[in-house]
């Protein structure tokens, strides 16, 4: 990205950029199992998150900056899971949706579920529940705005052990 | 010209029949026929137009398939072997998540199953709740399908009217269980709760307005030329290789054979109302889509009956602290939205299962997918495969 | 035909090559590997058993005796299931193949395969089907343990107050 991650920005520039990429995120949705039924019906009429700035139409990882990670993850499907992950271009943010990508759910004990999609990829918001409400969506999306509103790009790609604590959203 | 063409292009020549000309049969240096080579194309397993992560191995020949491998296990998340470690409740919550848009009908087998090995007579006002609690999950579940096939023949708004009809199905549901997606309603032995004020008001005005909205769909979708022309006779099933690969549900009425569970072997109290079973005649996915709008409405027949027939009563039966399902083997059949659900239970005699088996609807019709998308063209895959109605989780387990 | 007429039948048919039992109004017959192709055969194509529809095919681990294998059949003319039983030892345990006489026992016998370890003789395309390629062991055996439970012992053991 050139200049805009190396140098610690002005605070009006930082505001500016912030305010562009916060709003225009475009979620690619991998939806795997039952959370993905949540998800769609989050962006459907009644819980709209397409009016936060949310676009659910990416074509493909590498047009997206938000991955959705909503249902169970098994082993025979990670390694697809991060060579997308790789495909998208940063900045990225991940949202685990849902309590089997958080950790492993109600499979906690599988021989074929990995247990959290955290073990294979960073994860910035945790939205717990089997499955969360639309409205927790809305919140965990809400929360990762305001944490992209006041980031620092240079903090978050330069600086040593800079990657902040993910956000956990409560049901 | 000096030098003859035929020595230029190496090649043999010939004289036309009509004396007009000279015609020429090239061979290149080989002396070989020009050929094309087969392509192998991989639709997923993360791909917009599968429900879910089914991966399907495709080997063309231009725009036709040759064949077509669908690879599962995505989703495997191993159910068999998690029932041998959980007792029979936490089964129940669990086994909501296979058919994840129809949950009801989940636990209903599993419920059944376990009462039909105990020898448990659950009470009448327990069976036609769990009836009507079955039925609103049929319509979620047809709903779903209604709004995302038309969505992959490229009709974006069927979509969102789907999901406004459930969000106020999931209303009813949330009013009555607490839950929107997996409810968890069903015990061993009746329901976790009764009815609370109100639910059956609602439940009544939801009826006729929910009937409507068929009407609209049918002349939405099912009169639209462009429907016709993308899913009449495409991916024909015969009724006899149906049969052959268990298929179930609207994937088998569509191709002739009236086999409903409800009808043929009735659990619940299904032999004490009335209902069709609509049947297909071509069996192509113009019919499977048709059947769905008609199975839906035949639901809605289904609810008004039971909002007439349910009796005052307890809702379930007392059970000793820990549920301990006697030894022996026992089989449930069930006839969930998306074709039979089918339990077999080796007991023995502990409060966990020594085996659950759970046969999925989905599993054996996604089976049949290699027999219809051979021969078909590239462009009817998706319409194939999303008229055959199945959800990823249900396959895998 | 309901379950006592069918065992009848059967039994007439086929002798002491079948065992029959009938639990829940199911008849569930128990036959010796060898017989498994034989028996089969005869309720696909008997008329007055025309048993066409394919339920489902699985195994169950017997422990001492060896690797249960349960075929499920149903007819659609006649409205009856009946379900078919063989044993077959731990190791090295096979059957032949009946996914000709019925399409569907093609992923069921595939599925079978990798869970417990059985082989099918003649299977057109075996390999694994629902594990990744390269998962070791056979799951739904009792002797695979579930690692995550070692490692933390279930609470739901203890029983309730």
């Amino acid at each position: 990205m050139g200049l805009v991650d190396k140098v610690e920005l002005p605070q009006p520039i930082k505001f500016v950029f912030n305010w562009g990429r916060r709003y225009s995120l475009w979620v690619f949705n991998f939806g795997l199992a039952c959370c993905a039924i949540e998800f769609i019906a989050t962006s459907m009429a009644r819980h709209d998150f397409i009016r936060l700035g949310v676009i659910p139409f990416a074509h493909g990882p590498r047009q997206a900056d938000l991955l959705v990670v909503s249902g169970t993850l098994t082993d025979k499907m990670a390694p697809a899971l991060k060579r997308l992950y790789d495909e998208m271009p940063e900045p990225k943010y991940v949202i685990s949706f849902g309590s089997c990508s958080n950790c492993g759910g109600p499979y906690w004990d599988s021989y074929s579920v990995t247990k959290g999609v955290d073990q294979i990829i960073p994860v910035d918001v945790y939205v717990p529940g089997c499955p969360p409400r639309p409205e927790a969506l809305l919140h965990g999306i809400l929360e990762l705005q305001k944490r992209i509103g006041s980031e620092s790009l240079k903090q978050r790609y330069i600086d040593a052990g800079s990657r902040p604590e993910p956000i956990v959203v409560d049901a | 010209m000096s030098i003859s063409i035929d020595q230029q292009l190496g090649g043999t020549t010939f004289q036309s029949a009509d004396g007009t000309g000279v015609g020429i049969i090239v061979h290149d240096k080989a002396d070989q026929e020009l050929r094309t080579a087969d392509m192998t194309l991989n639709v997923g397993p993360q791909h917009p137009a599968t429900h879910g992560v089914l991966r399907v191995i495709v080997t063309l020949d231009g725009e036709r398939i040759e064949s077509a491998e669908p690879v599962i296990g995505y989703m495997h998340r191993s159910f068999e072997k998690l029932a041998e470690y959980r007792d029979y409740r936490q089964i129940i919550a669990l086994v909501n998540r296979h058919d994840w848009v129809s949950s009801v009908c989940n636990e209903l087998g599993v419920a059944l199953l376990v009462e039909k090995q105990m020898g448990l007579e659950v009470p009448e006002r327990a069976t036609w709740i769990r009836m009507l609690m079955a039925e609103w999950t049929r319509i979620l579940n047809h709903l779903m399908f209604v709004g995302s096939y038309p969505l992959e023949l490229g009709a974006i708004t069927p979509m969102f009217y789907a999901f406004r009809e459930r969000e106020e199905i999931q209303a009813l549901m949330e009013w009555i269980t607490g839950g929107r997606l997996h409810l968890t309603y069903c015990r061993v032995g009746g329901l976790k709760q009764d009815l609370p004020r109100g639910a059956l008001d609602m439940s009544r005005s939801l009826v006729p307005r929910l009937r409507e909205r068929i009407d609209e769909y049918e002349t939405l979708v099912l009169g639209n030329e462009i429907f016709h022309a993308r899913a009449k006779g495409v991916g024909v099933l015969p009724p006899g290789v149906a049969c052959s690969y268990g298929a179930s549900g609207p994937i088998l009425q569509a191709s002739g054979v009236a086999e409903d569970s409800r009808k043929t072997e009735p659990y619940c109290f299904y032999d004490q109302v009335e209902f069709d079973v609509p049947v297909g005649t071509n069996g192509d996915s113009y019919d499977r889509f048709a059947i769905l709008l008609a199975r839906m409405r035949e639901s809605l027949k289904l609810i008004e009956q039971i909002h007439e027939r349910i009796p005052a009563g307890p809702i379930s039966v007392k059970l000793p602290k820990v549920v301990k399902a006697p030894e022996g083997t026992a089989y449930v059949r069930t006839e969930n939205p998306l074709g039979q659900l089918s339990y077999y239970l080796v007991s023995h005699g502990e409060k966990t299962p020594w085996r659950l088996k759970m046969r999925t609807a989905s599993f054996n019709n996604v089976s049949v997918l290699p027999y219809l998308l051979q021969g078909s063209m590239l462009s009817d895959m998706i319409a194939i495969m999303g008229s055959v109605f199945f959800i990823v989780g249900d396959i895998d387990r | 035909m309901d379950a006592a007429a069918l065992t009848d039948h059967l039994v007439a048919e086929l002798g002491d090559a079948v065992i029959p039992v009938v639990e829940h109004d199911l008849l569930t017959v128990t036959v010796a590997p060898g017989d498994w192709r034989r028996v089969a055969e005869r309720l696909r194509t008997d008329p007055n058993l025309g048993c066409d529809y394919f339920e489902f095919l699985s195994g169950v681990d017997e422990e001492a005796e060896g690797l249960g294998v349960l075929l499920h059949v149903y007819s659609t003319g006649r409205r009856h299931h009946v379900q078919l039983r063989t044993i077959v030892p731990r190791e090295g345990g096979s059957l032949p193949t009946v996914s000709d006489l019925w399409f569907g026992a093609n992923w069921h016998e595939r599925e079978t395969a990798e869970l417990f370890g059985i082989e099918f003789e003649g299977h057109p395309n075996p390999g694994k089907l629902l594990l990744p390629e390269e998962f070791v062991g056979y799951p739904l055996r009792k002797e695979f343990a579930l690692l995550t439970r070692e490692a933390k012992p279930w609470p739901g053991a203890k029983e309730p107050e």
